[in-house]
């Protein structure tokens, strides 16, 4: 019996492995959205995020320790209180109902700096320098002064996984400013799509699309980019969009962590009548 | 002995970093040149099939811990494409790879085997257009692979034939 499996081992140790090892990589795949093995990841990126951001200021090649970083967060704050008056513009009737919205924008943001971008197939993630201690919570909008860069995956207490809009897992809806049309923004590996758009929109090249506010991600109006080119415009059922992202992930240095989860917020309000007993 | 199969994992360390830090200043279009797998090749093409799925586990693992990506997921890709690669390893020419033209196409084959399972894997979705995303997103990738592959390969090459003669 030894001889036999001995023999086997000698000639097909090679599959043996390479069984046991896809078995194991299978397994843990599996295991991904396990609380235990999340807590590992947690823990191990923002180990080794904490000692390697050591190296991270040797390879920063742009300028940007002298930026300002107080006029950068008023310029993400600025953004979105400009996107929320734009859509209040276009459903109000007076300039009243502006007024109060502006004087009701309480958001708040959470500066950070990208420590490394974590480019895998044709996903790109990004890994923040702020996380649990700075209030940071996964579902979190990430954003720039343009628009939206992702949403917060995954935190650690210091650090935090961005999962940016070029990551086919992040889907969004999304509205045409203009006609306020609705579709489901996605990465599609190659280029930023809008699909499941009605045949009865009306989409021109050039408007601006922003998420919407049924989105249980973001629901604040954050722009995400511009129509480059309807794909299908006479066939199939929907529109499909090529869009220009606002944002060119690859090349940011900064972003800013919006400090709202929507999911949160709208599950609170849908549940209320539960709270009336 | 030991140091001997020290050297990949004292390699990886940096590999790892240019690979997280310095490979997406070059980065077109979105795709980068997999640094980690050029090394993987090498090992498996110095070493053979065994040693390589054994390395390819480590890389994957250590890679996916420290980017925050999918557990298991490069493991996969990576032990696969070692297994896969292995079948290259000639005892006899295991030196003589580096410096060859057939070390960049190695990595080429290797780079798209690995960037196609891995986007299959963590992309898969049936809406996609699956031949598309893996003929784009692995071919490009694993092109620019090839490429740094084989200036790597001839700078490692002339540095060594400068070492013999001096």
């Amino acid at each position: 019996m030894f001889n036999i499996l001995r023999y086997f081992w000698y000639n097909y140790k090679n599959y043996l492995i390479l069984i046991l090892f896809v078995t194991l990589s299978v397994s843990l795949l599996t295991l991904n959205d396990n609380p235990r093995v999340k807590n590992f990841r947690s823990f191990s990126f923002g180990l080794f995020s904490a000692t390697t951001s050591f190296f991270q200021p040797f390879f920063t090649f742009n300028n940007i320790q002298s930026e300002n970083e107080e006029l950068r967060d008023k310029n993400a704050l600025l953004m979105l209180e400009l996107n929320r008056l734009r859509e209040y513009r276009r459903i109000a009737d007076d300039i009243d109902s502006m007024k109060m919205q502006a004087d009701t924008f309480s958001t708040q943001t959470v500066f950070s700096k990208i420590i490394f971008r974590a480019y895998s197939g044709n996903q790109l993630n990004l890994n923040i320098d702020a996380g649990r201690n700075e209030g940071i919570e996964a579902g979190m909008p990430v954003i720039t002064p343009d628009g939206l860069a992702g949403i917060v995956y995954e935190s650690s207490n210091e650090y935090s996984i961005v999962r940016t809009i070029k990551n086919s897992n992040l889907r969004l809806v999304v509205r045409n400013s203009g006609d306020g049309s609705q579709g489901i923004l996605r990465w599609n590996g190659r280029d930023l799509l809008i699909t499941n758009l009605p045949k009865t929109a009306v989409v021109n090249v050039g408007d601006v699309f922003v998420t919407s506010d049924v989105s249980s991600l973001v629901n604040l109006p954050v722009n995400i980019g511009k129509v480059k080119r309807v794909l299908n415009p006479e066939e199939g059922i929907f529109n499909d969009i090529l869009l220009q992202a606002a944002v060119d992930v690859d090349q940011i240095d900064y972003v800013f962590v919006v400090k709202e989860i929507p999911s949160k917020i709208k599950r609170n309000v849908e549940l209320n009548f539960y709270r009336y007993k | 002995m030991i140091v001997r199969s020290l050297i990949p994992i004292l390699i990886f360390i940096p590999i790892l970093l240019l690979q997280i830090y310095v490979v997406p200043v070059i980065e077109i279009s979105g795709a980068v040149p997999d640094l980690i797998l050029i090394v993987l090749i090498y090992f498996t093409l110095r070493e053979g099939q065994l040693y390589a799925m054994i390395l390819a586990m480590a890389y994957g693992f250590i890679y996916d811990i420290s980017t925050g990506n999918l557990i298991g997921a490069s493991m996969l890709s990576r032990v696969i494409t070692a297994f896969i690669v292995g079948y290259f390893y000639n005892e006899n020419k295991s030196e003589t790879y580096l410096g060859n033209p057939i070390f960049p196409l190695i990595v080429l084959l290797g780079g798209f085997l690995n960037s196609a399972m891995y986007n299959l894997i963590v992309n898969f979705d049936i809406n996609l257009n699956i031949a598309g995303i893996i003929l784009f997103s692995a071919l490009f990738p694993a092109l620019y692979s090839a490429f740094v592959g084989a200036v790597g390969s001839m700078l490692f090459d002339t540095f060594g034939m400068r070492k013999s003669n001096g």
